[in-house]
């Protein structure tokens, strides 16, 4: 054990006799997912910076600005904040989160879509963000309450299933489907952990297939259009100077680097070519700078987040830990997964973050504030070890 | 949600299998988690998967097709190759010039006013100003567009110092010229212009070439691009850490040295253009040849056009008959043509009956095959004779009265078709065809030039007694200029056939010697002794004969004259008939050296004459007269002509009067006093200009004498010594082209080159060409 979480224990120590450290396994992937996530966001970022902005630093100084404090928030939460708390902010966050999503529904709306709460002086809150974490922190809640009950339906499914419709209905008026499927993935997969019968996942898919089947039946005009959007997922080429481009940019980028890449800051799709190399994108670039091989290197450290988050949700004090641990280890997974499904076109486009990777300063400080809520979890379980 | 207490309820949870008592998480949720987390794992494997599809196989080419977008790739132009001609003067050169281009992106981004640009430019490019704004105006936030293509030096040079006054000038910092760049690339030249057009040819806007030469050798001429390869950004910017640059530097072009001797050039074309226009010829073509290398001293078709400015059409005329069209298809179409047209490199594109020309070539067989000698006769010429019975035809004879019987020479001499048709029986059409064959006539020449028209005969097969016989006398076979020139070449050199080419030497842009084409005799046709005999008769024709109009005073030359009907129309006289009048001359006859072919295409002359002899006779003689002594061939004039022969005249003003005749007596010049001085203060012609010798110097004795005009008289149709006579007595002189036989009554003045009535200066040399009327081919 390091010197530093040593002397850190013993202030913990002073606050909670029975804590143990946190997790510094989980803490030093997330630091280097942190640091990595820094660098490529530079790297991609530079040409459009100074293209766009005339400032290369443009965007790396707010993203290692808001990196830093994220860390120290981690460390803090981590250390010095009792994740049992959150039991009482369980409802106030979906409440809020709630409002959250019918405030944005009355905001100017950017790029077609309402996703953004402007407040002025600060900056911009995605009400989806929000609304991910009171998902996790609610659910966590009633799972660890009902955890006995949850094979039942008016416990283990309905109160759920209202939440997650409620949300889901207000995130598609924005819309934000990618959000949409995010926190549906969230939520599913937290209350599958937390014990809900088998039986109602089979019947809610045996439910979206006939969702589907009576789509195709009672409107019927909507087939071709759904046709034509797998069409030009299949073959981007279809209309390759509209939906298609991103992906073709992305195809190339990925492509361009092959076994071992350009080297760090040689990408020549992020010139432009490329629409925000470094946000939804910046997959691309790190596959096109680093090869396969730094593709494959971030992919395994989000699988070794994911174990080392598993090991975490295993050790847990108590199941509301652990279900926080899962919700959070799920939305981190989720989202890179669905994002480099999308960059290498596995799935249709659609807006999704790479965490840690992507730009976005407040998106960043949350996902860290997150990890050390993880990191608190893990603290209360090696707490219980010693 | 108020819950008792959570903390007691959750930790009440913790009952958990002994196995791992530090979790109060239970089995199920283990075992849902880890699915949860496997299902992960499984699609991060369909990722690793698919990248490694996409980065390491990449079967589709992504990373290719990448580049393609991402890499400028900007050709460095070589330089193209020179033409030089046989002494190394250029023909035909390239040289740096610049294409001015705009960026309007370049300017919207840093505030040019377009229209202080459209002013500034259109002055200096002599453009149309609105016509610029325009341009510019319609290609917002483009990185290219045209503004005139190769703009030579001054211009370039005036462009970008405009532009660095103006960006210097206070004021003008927030909205300064930008976007306008000058990219290098080259342009052709021709340094003589018309000179060799058709051999030449020109090249495209791209550097390729279109016609002649430069099309035939365009490979060897451009050399290789080179290339720059470097990253771009999607706006169309080099990157500025560009990682992946490669160059790869230009090749310049091979010169090509070709046989084509300027002198002789511009001798051939002078001459023949002056036939075209006083004959009203549709078009000339000339060649000069070798006959024992092959080379191509001179090629010509006449008109011509402009090398540097190939597509005005020489044709006024038809240029605004064209312009008028008001359908822009048909425009187009026409303007091809007629393009095409006038471009055509006729001498070795254009098929032609060759007429008698063609004698000496069924002369040539006849005598090499042993089927004939020179003593061979045949029955009386009547002026027609009968080629078919039942229904009988006839082929009639250009001398109507008849020739009556004669041997080989005579025969060639007096071009008599009846000869030449029972001649072409005796051989056999198996014989003839072989040595039509052996002629080259069923193959094409291989010159080195481009579009080379194969001859059109009579095949084996198809050879009947009527065919065989008007394929004896020229009037059958179709054949280029190149392709007579080149068996006419053979019958005389020695019976080689050798394979004409234009360009002796390739070299690289050092000078160094790439390739050297030589001679390639093909086959020996006929034997030297059967060649020798061909030289001798025609010498004897141009001396004594039908092609004394070739005659050149000191030299020996043979020729032979010849006039086909375009039409085939092979018996009966035809208003709506159009002739070809064609010569060939070779000299010396003893030891051919070189060869002159001249063929006018459907000649409407003043003269009335439609005879090969008449019209392209004098021109072989021009030409021949002239190059002979360039190439270093020494006359040797018997005392007749010696006596005449142009020489320059001596200088004698200054001198006593006296003194002035005596130095023009002693160099066979006469000399006329004018005025009442004693010392010479003017003369006319003047010092060192060359003239006849018997001619009349006029010399002025008066202080500040000039020259006193005189009007030329019309000696046209007069004898030789009438004309000499009339043009004395009007105080001027005669220079005879064209025949100078003054023994034979039919000989009489076809041309005088200065117009009756025109005010000359006493004493001026007026040339008159005399045609021998009756040579009747």
């Amino acid at each position: 054990m390091p010197d530093a979480a040593k002397t850190l224990k013993k202030k913990v120590a002073f606050f909670r006799a029975d804590a143990g450290t946190i997790d510094w396994p989980f803490a030093i992937i997330v630091l280097i997912l942190v640091a990595f996530g820094l660098v490529m966001v530079f790297s991609a970022s530079y040409a459009t910076a100074l293209y766009r902005f005339d400032d290369s630093f443009k965007f790396i100084r707010q993203q290692a600005i808001f990196a830093f404090g994220g860390v120290i928030v981690m460390f803090f939460v981590g250390y010095k904040i009792d994740y049992h708390i959150l039991h009482r902010f369980a409802w106030p966050l979906m409440l809020g989160a709630l409002a959250l999503l019918v405030i944005v529904l009355f905001m100017e709306p950017l790029n077609g879509a309402r996703r953004w709460i402007v407040i002025p002086g600060l900056g911009t809150l995605q009400p989806s963000e929000v609304a991910k974490f009171a998902v996790i922190v609610l659910f966590a809640h009633i799972i660890s309450i009902n955890h006995k009950r949850m094979k039942k339906f008016s416990y283990g499914v309905l109160p759920f299933a209202v939440i997650l419709i409620i949300i889901a209905g207000l995130m598609l008026m924005e819309p934000h489907l990618s959000g949409t499927v995010l926190i549906m993935g969230i939520g599913a997969s937290m209350m599958f952990v937390g014990g809900t019968g088998i039986i109602w996942f089979v019947l809610a898919v045996l439910g979206a297939v006939a969702g589907v089947a009576g789509a195709v039946v009672f409107k019927p005009d909507l087939v071709p259009y759904a046709l034509e959007r797998i069409e030009t997922w299949q073959n981007p080429w279809l209309d390759s100077l509209g939906s298609g481009h991103q992906t073709i940019q992305s195809l190339y980028a990925i492509s361009s680097g092959g076994l071992t890449g350009l080297g760090i800051g040689n990408s020549r799709q992020k010139h432009l070519y490329l629409p925000e190399p470094h946000n939804d994108f910046i997959f691309s670039v790190i596959c096109e700078e680093l090869g396969f091989i730094g593709a494959l290197l971030v992919i395994f450290l989000f699988i070794a987040l994911l174990l080392r988050g598993l090991y975490i949700a295993y050790t847990a004090k108590d199941k509301f830990g652990s279900m926080l641990v899962v919700g959070i280890m799920v939305q981190v997974i989720l989202q890179a997964v669905l994002n480099i499904g999308v960059v290498t076109n596995t799935i249709p486009n659609t807006g999704i973050s790479l965490p840690f990777f992507s730009y976005g300063g407040t998106s960043l400080l949350m996902l860290l504030g997150e990890m050390g809520v993880v990191l608190s979890v893990s603290r209360e379980g090696s707490g219980r070890k010693t | 949600m108020k819950g008792p207490d959570k903390r007691q309820q959750l930790n009440e949870d913790g009952n958990n299998p002994p196995t791992k008592p530090q979790s109060s998480v239970n089995f199920g949720m283990r075992v849902r988690a880890g699915i949860v987390a496997g299902f992960f794992a499984l699609f991060s494997c369909l990722l690793i998967f698919n990248l490694f599809n996409l980065q390491v196989i990449d079967e589709k080419g992504y990373a290719e097709q990448a580049e393609d977008q991402q890499l400028k790739d900007e050709t460095i132009t070589p330089n193209r190759g020179v033409i030089y001609d046989t002494n190394m003067k250029v023909l035909a050169r390239s040289a740096t010039v610049w294409d001015v281009t705009a960026s309007t992106r370049d300017m919207a981004t840093y505030g040019t006013d377009i229209y202080t640009v459209a002013r500034n430019l259109s002055q200096i490019l002599e453009m149309d100003e609105t016509e610029l704004v325009t341009k510019l105006m319609e290609n917002p936030d483009s990185n290219y567009v045209l503004i005139k293509r190769k703009v030579e030096k001054p211009v370039a040079d005036a462009i970008t110092s405009w532009m660095d006054e103006y960006n210097n000038t206070e004021g003008n910092e927030d909205h300064p010229i930008t976007g306008i760049y000058l990219t290098q690339t080259s342009k052709r030249y021709y340094p003589y212009g018309n000179l060799a057009s058709s051999v030449l040819g020109f090249t495209n806007v791209d550097g390729n070439g279109v016609t002649g030469l430069e099309l035939y050798y365009n490979e060897t001429l451009k050399g290789v691009e080179g290339r720059i390869l470097s990253t771009e950004n999607a706006w169309g910017y080099e990157l500025a850490n560009n990682n992946y640059q490669a160059k790869y530097d230009a090749q310049d072009g091979y010169s090509l040295v070709t046989t084509i001797d300027e002198t002789i050039q511009s001798c051939l074309e002078k001459y023949l253009y002056n036939a075209v226009v006083e004959h009203n010829v549709e078009r000339g073509m000339g060649i000069v040849m070798n006959v024992n290398t092959g080379e191509i001293y001179g090629m010509a078709t006449e008109p011509d056009f402009n090398l540097n400015d190939p597509y005005t059409l020489y044709d006024t005329e038809l240029a605004n008959q064209i312009a008028a069209i008001e359908d822009t298809t048909e425009q187009n179409k026409q303007l091809q043509a007629a393009w095409q047209s006038m471009w055509r490199n006729r001498a070795v594109s254009d098929i032609l009956f060759p007429g008698s020309v063609f004698k000496v070539i069924t002369a040539s067989a006849a005598l090499d095959s042993g089927k004939a000698t020179v003593d061979t006769t045949f029955e009386a010429c009547t002026g027609r004779i009968k080629v078919a019975s039942n229904p009988d035809v006839y082929m009639n004879c250009a001398e109507h009265s008849g020739h009556g019987v004669l041997n080989l020479a005579q025969g060639l001499d007096n071009s008599c078709n009846p000869y030449f048709i029972q001649l072409g029986w005796q051989m056999g059409a198996d014989t003839f065809c072989d040595y039509l064959q052996a002629f080259g006539f069923t193959e094409r020449t291989g010159i080195d030039m481009y579009d080379e028209a194969v001859s059109q005969t009579v095949s084996r097969e198809n050879m009947t007694a009527v065919s065989l016989a008007s394929s004896a006398f020229g009037q059958t076979s179709a054949v280029t200029p190149i392709a007579m020139i080149t068996a006419i070449s053979a019958a005389v050199n020695g019976g080689n056939l050798v394979q004409p080419h234009v360009v002796r030497q390739v070299l690289d842009s050092d000078g160094n010697i790439v390739e050297t084409i030589g001679t390639t005799v093909k086959r020996q046709v006929i034997s030297e002794t059967t060649s020798q005999t061909i030289c001798s008769i025609l010498e004897d024709s141009v001396d004594n004969g039908h092609g004394k109009n070739a005659h050149v005073p000191g030299y020996r030359v043979g020729g032979k004259s010849g006039t086909s009907q375009k039409n085939q129309g092979l018996s009966g006289e035809d208003d709506e008939q159009t002739y070809i009048a064609s010569f060939v001359g070779f000299a010396p006859a003893d030891d051919p050296e070189i060869a002159v072919l001249i063929v006018l295409d459907n000649p409407n002359s003043p003269t009335g004459s439609t005879y090969g002899g008449s019209l392209a006779g004098p021109v072989v003689q021009n030409i021949l007269s002239e190059t002979l002594p360039y190439l270093g061939f020494e006359p040797e004039y018997t005392e007749e002509e010696l006596a005449v022969v142009a020489s320059p005249v001596p200088d004698v003003v200054g001198s006593l009067a006296n003194n002035a005749l005596s130095t023009l007596h002693n160099a066979g010049f006469n000399g006329k006093i004018v005025g009442s001085g004693t010392t010479v203060t003017y003369q006319y012609p003047a010092a060192g200009i060359s003239v006849n010798r018997q001619s009349t110097i006029i010399l002025y004795t008066d202080e500040g004498a000039t020259g006193t005009m005189v009007q030329v008289p019309n000696v046209v149709g007069q004898s030789i010594r009438v004309a000499t006579e009339m043009l004395e007595a009007a105080g001027l002189n005669i220079s005879i082209t064209g025949t100078n036989d003054e023994s034979s009554g039919t000989v009489v003045a076809a041309l005088q080159r200065i117009e009756p009535g025109t005010e000359v200066e006493m004493g001026t040399v007026v040339e008159v060409e005399f045609h021998d009327t009756s040579a009747t081919d």
